[in-house]
């Protein structure tokens, strides 16, 4: 019997966050009329156009369908092979069998490969599918992940799909705050019904898979401290540190002298990573620029913020010698 | 449009009605305070003349499932441990703790409706009006949504 006077009781405990109505208060006297604002603005991972191939990609040890989603050429495969890892995950269940074929990590974003057979009869022509999920990810010095992001995309198969019944899915997991470091991190996944979208509202394959694995145990990028103030719109906070890997361009910040969430506001305007503009400098001179956000969490309670970036470029962290975040320019020379 | 009296007001008394809507959908805390603040700075931003509170509240709740829609159509979610908030809501009694633990479990289809059935006290009918889908859909979710958290909270009591 379903007691519904103990599910309203329930239910009352949950309430907005007391900041939620302060900021919205905030914002009506501040912003009447201007667009959308959000606390925590976030946008899905880069759509990468793909078109590059690198036949050497089986041999280094990164799958061919990796290397043509990050765009590789043969000298930067050899980079992201260094945080990938194969993997020969076979788990079946209701007639269909899922593969987890590699996982490529840095310190804060991992993405796993899997190649998804349905059952006979089903077609699996859509570009675009999810997993319904549960993950959890405990680091080597036995951090648990905290917030996370996932997202799905579809990639090109490696083989000819006559049957219709494969679909190659690439799962991104983004460490949203705290210390968990993806990097040897034991990574629990169960996928629980292929459906057709995030709303999981269509259910297109019933089943249920699970299983657990290790994330590479080589941090391909370089982690720098950097403690020194900047100024967002005249608003001073203190970068803490940049991280850059191969596989993205991550800055941190606390809180300096002003609110923080005053601070980052320009961060989640129409004009978005104009406000933080990464750009790195490798020594040869050449610039790299930000081709796409992949998240930008500012964390109030902690009053920290954790901005990542997928860059035009692969980058060799060893040959950044400067970034440049807020409009100033950090030396990361090793 | 809302005077600023009249948006205080209303902001205040259904935040947390949009915030629970929200957290039924999405199960996070976080993502549930964004589709809060963004649903208040809609109504604030409204250009819409209300006949009643109750059309507010109407209003409140088709924009919330809307925005949630939308952030669901995003291929990217924001995840986090439920764990950790249910254990800031200190519930009453184990009973409350084990009831959120196996409603959260359910599908987010039952969650939705049984919350607007069960705790906003809307009609099969407001509720399809509110999702877009069937009267028939709603009594059919709303059923086995009490069916699955049935199960569900027998197993849980197995397991002690």
């Amino acid at each position: 019997m379903f007691d519904e006077k103990l599910y309203q009781e329930t239910i009352s405990a949950l309430h907005a966050s007391e900041d939620t109505i302060s900021e919205v208060m905030n914002m009506t006297h501040k912003t009447k009329g201007r667009g959308s604002l959000r606390t925590a603005a976030v946008l899905a991972a880069v759509i990468a156009a793909l078109c590059c191939t690198a036949a050497a990609a089986a041999a280094l040890g990164l799958d061919q369908r990796l290397a043509e989603y990050f765009e590789a050429t043969a000298e930067q495969e050899e980079l992201l092979s260094t945080a990938a890892v194969p993997m020969n995950i076979v788990k079946r269940d209701s007639g269909a069998v899922l593969r987890i074929e590699q996982v490529i990590a840095d310190r804060y974003c991992a993405a796993v490969l899997i190649d998804f057979t349905a059952p006979d009869g089903t077609v699996l022509d859509q570009d675009y599918y999810a997993f319904d999920r549960s993950v959890s990810a405990t680091s080597r010095d036995g951090v648990k992940m905290e917030t996370y992001g996932i997202g799905w995309e579809v990639l090109p198969s490696k083989t000819e799909n006559e049957t219709g019944r494969h679909a190659t899915i690439l799962m991104t997991i983004h460490s949203l705050k705290g210390e968990f470091n993806f990097i040897g991190a034991k990574v629990e996944l169960t996928l629980d019904g292929l459906y057709r979208d995030n709303w999981l509202e269509e259910l297109v394959v019933p089943g249920r898979w699970s299983c657990t694995f290790t994330l590479p145990e080589t941090d391909p990028g370089r982690l720098c401290t950097v403690n020194e103030s900047i100024e967002i719109e005249g608003k001073n906070a203190v970068l803490t540190t940049l991280y850059v890997s191969p596989l993205s361009l991550t800055c941190e910040i606390k809180q300096g002298t002003d609110d923080l969430k005053e601070t980052v506001e320009p961060i989640y305007s129409d004009e978005g990573k104009e406000s933080i503009a990464p750009e790195v400098t490798l020594q040869s001179g050449e610039t790299v620029g930000a081709a796409d956000w992949l998240f930008l969490i500012t964390n109030y309670a902690d009053k920290r913020g954790r901005y990542c970036f997928r860059m035009d470029e692969i980058l060799d962290p060893e040959t950044v010698s400067s970034v440049a975040v807020f409009g100033e320019t950090f030396s990361v020379e090793s | 449009m809302l005077t600023e009296e009249q948006f205080s007001y209303l902001a205040k008394k259904y935040m947390d009605t949009v915030f629970r809507l929200a957290f039924h959908y999405t199960k996070s805390r976080s993502e549930s305070d964004d589709i809060t603040q963004e649903v208040l700075l809609k109504l604030y931003r409204a250009d819409k003349a209300f006949e009643s509170e109750d059309h507010v509240r109407h209003w409140l709740i088709r924009v919330t499932v809307n925005e949630c829609k939308r952030t669901f159509l995003s291929p990217w979610k924001r995840t986090e441990p439920i764990e950790d908030y249910a254990e800031q809501l200190a519930f009453k009694t184990p009973e409350h703790s084990e009831l959120f633990h196996a409603v959260m479990a359910l599908p987010q289809k039952y969650r939705v409706s049984i919350f607007l059935h069960y705790y906003e006290g809307y009609s099969c009918g407001e509720i399809s009006q509110f999702l877009g889908i069937p009267n028939a859909t709603v009594r059919t979710r709303l059923r086995r949504g009490r069916e699955q958290l049935k199960t569900g909270l027998q197993e849980a009591n197995n397991d002690v």
